[in-house]
């Protein structure tokens, strides 16, 4: 193995992390394929397995970043930085569990604003003491929560309230289809403004530019990874059930708190260690940008896919994951608008964290 | 018609809006008493003068406030300003068409704080960069804002928690509200009047209106507003001849159509300051607007209801309350820090498009 050219370039932390990986994947399919294994241990080896293909997806979409200059290495990132997420979404989707896939969307969202950078907060802080960061950058973060938010919010009361709004009713979809293309125009819109204003806005580039593969490595590299990912994700969603069954929990709790953690662990590190290096400007950037890509890309993108292969789904979700954005934008909002982070606002964060979590494992 | 002396002093644009007006208004009332004609066409037709008399009636009033001083002219302006909307609202209710008047004052609210403000932060920021004001003028305008949308949110809860015996509770509740809201609004005023450097930041230079003299421009004043108040009428009576002919529902009509008739004028003056870099003065117009329906026109009708016998609560259905507050709260998040970019207006527009939607959805 060591002399493969793409392993050879690895740190020898990445290295073990790529071979431990590719023996997870291999693990995994043999379990479901030559084993004839189904259920929970197909689950949990297709979540480590999974795991680790979101952080070699993260090696090398870092790499081509480099190569190809900041700006669109920006949009490869705000592009394939939740495809793990993506694509298990899609493939719940398509198994039609639509509960899993409505809850992994909120999920993912308050994972990032909570857990991540409530654990950046804290972690920084008390090496560093308080933190300062730009706060116009959040300020417009914090808007643009907001706006997730309302795109949250309105489709529930409107189910809540309208007299025919039936689920898989045609208004119902018709709204939601319709909010869904606000919110993509409103992203790409987000972005181009970025690229526009690249000063005011983004703290001087910080990329650690990922290992020293050529364009063509990375690339297949890339493609390879969301092979397994896809395989893998299938995997995992046919698993679902069962591992509810035999851990006795809901499936509120596995979409909520387990599929986000599987999809976006590797996004945790990293901005758990930018702040632990006093750099809480960029884990922000990485908290934030994650939860605002799933709810103005990620979920309009799956209510379009989700049109196109037969599964419609709105975007009514039910009050407590309403609740549960709501309460999260609010709080990361607050913590984040006066520029200054210390680790009782870090903490702050991670109980807001925890009583969501209780609430989704007791929910039936 | 070039040798009336109220016609010669006014632009040659403002000449072409005020003849049209004219001829439009005369046509609306023709077609109903002369022609006969019913339904949809008159709304239409009904429509386009109402357009224009809310331009006319904004001139007029401009005129006045010029010779009255910046002191009453402001009064003037926060009375006549959303006059259209009243008068309107006012046929509407005394038609029965409660459901229309709610949904019409929900709209005009959403209406001047994400689209005619969304409008003019996008265009103003795309043709002059980033754009400032004062922040603290727009804190006090949040703070009213969210006055308002407690004046909405109280009702609508405690209409909810009376459950089916609503009745006389509900109604003596939402008078005692509109009466605390219309308190607070000359309580605003008076305040912005004895602290006028604090927080109207330079003075709101009207552009003066034309050169009438002040008995001209209440002799237009008083004609414009006899015709909105026929053409209203007209408009009211049409509305449900209009929803079936376009299968629409009362809703979008009233939160989205009827708003945008009463407001054009406005929307177009707002987006015209932010384009000439006054920002401030394009926040004043449509966060003052909205502020001015809340706490005067919405109260006022619940008042004017009564002595009319038709009875209205500040009761609005849920979707109506929740478009409000996120109106208020994405609007008081954009203004705060004293500063505006395309991108905010461009979220301000995507809000009220997913507003717009979920109301035309709405069966």
């Amino acid at each position: 193995m060591q002399s493969l050219p793409i392993v050879r370039e690895l740190s020898p932390v990445g290295r073990a992390m790529v071979v431990a990986t590719l023996a997870a994947c291999l693990v995994a399919l043999a379990m479901e394929w030559l084993l004839h294994v189904t259920g929970t241990p197909v689950f949990v080896a297709s979540a480590i397995a999974i795991l680790g293909l979101a952080y070699v997806i993260g090696l090398s979409t870092e790499r081509l970043g480099a190569i190809v200059g900041p700006q669109k290495g920006a949009i490869l990132n705000a592009t394939f930085g939740n495809v793990a997420e993506l694509i298990i979404a899609v493939f719940a989707l398509a198994a039609g569990q639509l509960d899993v896939v409505r809850a992994s969307i909120i999920g993912s969202i308050i994972g990032n604003l909570l857990l991540v950078m409530g654990m950046s907060i804290v972690v920084g802080g008390l090496r560093h003491g308080i933190q300062r960061f730009d706060s116009k950058i959040a300020g417009l973060d914090s808007t643009l929560l907001v706006l997730a938010v309302i795109a949250l919010f309105i489709p529930a009361v409107f189910v809540a309230t309208s007299r025919a709004a039936q689920p898989g009713s045609v208004g119902r979809i018709d709204e939601s289809l319709v909010i869904a293309l606000v919110l993509l125009v409103l992203y790409f819109v987000n972005l181009i403004y970025r690229f526009r204003h690249p000063s005011e806005l983004e703290p001087g580039e910080a990329h650690h530019s990922g290992p020293q593969w050529t364009r063509r490595q990375s690339i297949a590299v890339l493609a390879i990874a969301a092979a397994l990912l896809a395989v893998l994700s299938e995997e995992l969603v046919g698993a679902i059930d069962p591992f509810v069954a035999t851990f006795s929990l809901t499936p509120f709790f596995v979409g909520v708190i387990i599929i986000p953690t599987i999809g976006n662990l590797a996004e945790q590190l990293v901005a758990v260690r930018l702040a632990y290096t006093d750099r809480i400007e960029f884990s922000i950037a990485v908290a934030t940008g994650a939860s605002l890509q799933i709810a103005l890309f990620v979920a309009p993108v799956l209510v379009l896919i989700g049109l196109a292969i037969g599964q419609p789904m709105d975007l009514a979700f039910p009050p407590l994951e309403v609740a549960a954005v709501g309460v999260a934008a609010a709080i990361a909002a607050l913590v984040s608008l006066d520029g200054e982070s210390n680790w009782l606002e870090g903490s702050l964060l991670l109980g807001v964290y925890v009583m969501l979590a209780v609430s989704f494992y007791f929910f039936v | 018609m070039q040798s009336l002396p109220i016609l010669r002093d006014v632009s040659p644009l403002g000449r072409i809006v005020l003849g049209g007006t004219v001829a439009v208004s005369l046509l609306s009332i023709v077609l109903e008493w002369g022609v006969g004609v019913h339904g949809a066409p008159i709304f239409i037709v009904s429509a386009a003068g109402i357009l224009g008399l809310a331009y006319v009636v904004g001139i007029s009033t401009e005129r006045l406030g010029a010779f009255a001083g910046p002191h009453v002219g402001g009064i003037l302006n926060a009375t006549f300003g959303n006059i259209a909307e009243l008068i309107i609202a006012f046929f509407a209710l005394q038609a029965g068409q409660l459901e229309v008047v709610k949904a019409s004052l929900t709209g005009s609210i959403i209406g001047n704080l994400l689209l005619v403000l969304g409008a003019s932060l996008f265009l103003g920021g795309l043709k002059n960069g980033l754009q400032r004001f004062n922040a603290k003028v727009a804190g006090l305008d949040s703070t009213l804002l969210v006055l308002a949308v407690i004046g909405l949110v109280i009702p609508a809860t405690f209409a909810a928690s009376l459950g089916a015996e609503a009745g006389i509770p509900r109604q003596a509740e939402s008078i005692l509200v509109a009466v605390v809201l219309l308190i607070l609004y000359f309580g605003n005023l008076f305040y912005r009047f004895r602290h006028p450097a604090e927080v109207l930041g330079n003075e709101l230079e009207g552009h003066g209106g034309p050169s009438w003299t002040a008995r001209q421009a209440l002799g237009v004043l008083g004609i414009a507003a006899v015709f909105l108040a026929v053409l209203s009428e007209q408009l009211v009576g049409a509305i449900d001849p209009f929803i079936e002919a376009f299968d629409l529902t009362p809703f979008f009509v009233g939160v989205i159509l009827i708003p945008t008739i009463g407001n054009l004028a406005e929307h177009l003056v707002g987006v015209q300051l932010a384009l000439k870099n006054k920002v401030e003065f394009s926040m004043a117009v449509s966060i003052g607007s909205s502020l001015q329906v809340a706490l005067f026109v919405a109260p006022v009708l619940v008042l004017l209801g009564i002595v009319v016998g038709k009875p209205m609560d500040l009761v609005f259905t849920s979707l109506e309350v929740a478009a409000v507050a996120v109106a208020a709260l994405i609007t008081a998040l954009i203004s705060l820090d004293g500063e505006s970019n395309w991108l905010e207006g461009a979220l301000l527009l995507g809000v009220y498009t997913i507003l717009g939607v979920s109301f035309f959805f709405l069966p």
